[in-house]
């Protein structure tokens, strides 16, 4: 098994889900099967990957900053909010 | 079902009306949905309402889809209309923008219907994932529709609408319309705008049309596709422009050690597609896809690695599920994911594990290594073949609720569609034939970057040869 339960808690903590004794149980055997799965990627040679990057990719605009003109519109669809700030419980 | 080029002709011409067409769509939905599933929501009241604005144009003003109603994949931004991603963490939320492929239809004059079932947050092939119950397979009920936009692909089939669309991460707009017998094609990434539309796997989603036939999704590509100053991936793309295209001045590679051991029925499609194709002039080699059959395992390690990120934007405080009874801000976190579906949790689980600093090197680099890798492979087959051939999916549609199928064989159903996600190129998925329980069986044509005039011209030739 390529994944513990002790691993698919700390996980499952890190992807802020709570998760059973049985739920834990049955991620380890699941995500262990496709991680001994994809195992196989490691028998793959990538060790000409980085010297010669990939032609054709999409080509990306400039990362300019702007002004985004939905979002009023997306701060007003908050689920709780006060004038214009999103309301969250305390975090202390 | 009239095509969707005959009711814009017609609509434009005045020789029916938008009203008219959107009538017979919502009475077809009215009468098969309900055993389908394939609509979450239909839009009837304000759907006939833009219908009479259309027709309310001078006919020379009416757009290039005019009255074609459009059943729209439920993870795309609607303005006004409720969006959940068939996921009930969005329960209550509804779309604030729409989504530049919304815009660009409405531009044209089309009518959106409804919202198309999936599978939650596009994750799953037979869209069993959706929190509200599975879309049937319009020519068998008792089988899957495929997915993840198995309702965009079933809508078109049960001549609901003549045009749908869906998206295509690892093969969610080609898997079902393989399964469903019509018309799918994801195109080059970058091709049409993603602004608006509810991120999967960012470096793979892609939208596309779903169609009766090749000549309706050329027409729908045409319209959605094209620059779009909101989407950085697709700043420099220029519009697909359809051209005319002879397949007899084509060469088609095949490659046959990524596609061994088919299913018998398949196998025989494809043979018999080839000769259709070498009646018409098209010449074929064999290729090599050496790395192909990679590209499963490292969609799944790319693909949920993105979405653990994608889909941690999904807390519930902003919009979205929100739970009452939480203590503290950790607390509604982890009581507002609660909504999230099995699936979409596994995956998201999977890509955390992929992504954590002790793991990344053995899994996420390394698949992103792999992906490279692969489209290498593609890269270096397209300098001596103008597209390749493959069957779209390893079996036709399956049992719905089938228990034999675990994780693994499920995934695998995407065993032909991923590379193309993975090398950013189009493929268009096509029926050709039936197996022996009738079913349609897929077949797939992928083309180099931004070539999809070549992959439409030879799917057309495949048209009704079977």
């Amino acid at each position: 098994m390529a994944i513990t339960i002790d691993e698919i808690k700390k996980t499952a903590k890190l992807a802020k889900f709570e998760i059973t004794q049985e739920e834990a149980n049955l991620y380890a055997a699941q995500l262990s099967a496709v991680l001994d799965w994809a195992a196989q990627l490691q028998s793959v040679d990538t060790s000409a990957t980085a010297a010669a990057p990939v032609q054709n990719s999409a080509p990306l605009r400039a990362d300019k900053a702007a002004i985004n003109p939905a979002a009023p519109a997306i701060t007003a669809a908050f689920n709780d909010r006060e004038n214009n700030l999103l309301r969250v419980k305390k975090v202390l | 079902m009239m095509k969707a080029r005959e009711t814009a002709q017609k609509v434009r011409a005045g020789v029916i009306t938008a009203t008219q067409a959107a009538q017979d769509c919502l009475a077809q939905i009215e009468k098969l949905n309900p055993q389908l599933n394939a609509f979450l929501e239909i839009f009837g009241e304000e759907a006939l309402a833009r219908a009479a604005q259309i027709d309310a144009k001078p006919a020379a003003q009416r757009g290039a889809l005019a009255g074609i109603c459009v059943a729209l994949k439920d993870n795309m931004e609607f303005a006004g209309h409720t969006m959940s991603c068939a996921s009930r963490m969005l329960a209550g939320y509804k779309a604030v923008y729409n989504a530049t492929v919304v815009e660009r239809l409405l531009a044209a004059d089309a009518i959106i219907i409804g919202r198309a079932n999936m599978d939650e947050f596009a994750m799953g092939s037979s869209n069993e994932n959706s929190a509200f119950g599975p879309v049937k397979n319009p020519l068998d009920l008792t089988r899957v529709s495929g997915g993840s936009s198995g309702g965009s692909a079933a809508a078109v089939a049960a001549g609901m609408v003549s045009l749908a669309l869906g998206s295509d991460t690892g093969g969610s707009i080609r898997q079902p319309a393989a399964f469903c017998g019509v018309v799918g094609i994801k195109p080059t990434y970058g091709r049409v705008s993603r602004r608006g539309l509810a991120a999967f796997a960012s470096s793979l989603d892609q939208i596309g049309p779903i169609t009766a036939d090749v000549e309706d999704n050329i027409l729908a590509l045409s319209v959605i596709s094209g620059e779009d100053k909101n989407d950085s991936t697709c700043a420099a793309r220029a519009p697909f422009a359809a051209e005319n295209c002879e397949v007899k001045n084509l060469t088609v590679g095949v490659p046959q050690d990524f596609i061994k051991d088919l299913n018998p029925a398949i196998a025989s499609a494809l043979g018999k597609a080839k000769g259709v194709l070498q009646n018409k002039g098209v010449k074929f080699k064999d290729i090599s896809l050496p790395h192909a059959k990679y590209a499963l395992p490292a969609y799944y390690i790319v693909a949920c690695s993105e979405a653990s990120s994608n889909l941690a934007r999904f807390d519930g405080l902003r919009y979205g599920h929100k739970a009452q009874d939480a203590k503290d801000l950790e607390d509604t976190y982890l009581k507002n994911r609660a909504a999230f579906g099995p699936e979409v949790k596994r995956r998201i689980m999977l890509g955390t594990y992929s992504l954590g600093s002790a793991h990344a090197q053995d899994y996420y680099l390394k698949a992103k290594k792999v992906c490279d890798v692969i489209r290498r492979d593609f890269e270096l087959a397209f300098s001596g073949v103008d597209a390749i051939l493959t069957p779209a999916t390893p079996t036709t549609a399956f049992k719905l609720n089938d228990k034999n199928k675990d994780l693994l064989s499920l995934y695998l159903s995407d065993l032909y569609t991923v590379p193309a996600n993975i090398a950013g190129v189009p493929a268009v998925s096509a029926p050709f034939g039936r197996d022996g329980d009738n079913l349609p069986i897929g077949l797939q044509v992928y083309g180099n970057y931004c070539e999809e005039n070549k992959i439409y011209a030879l799917a057309a030739a495949l048209e009704g040869q079977w």
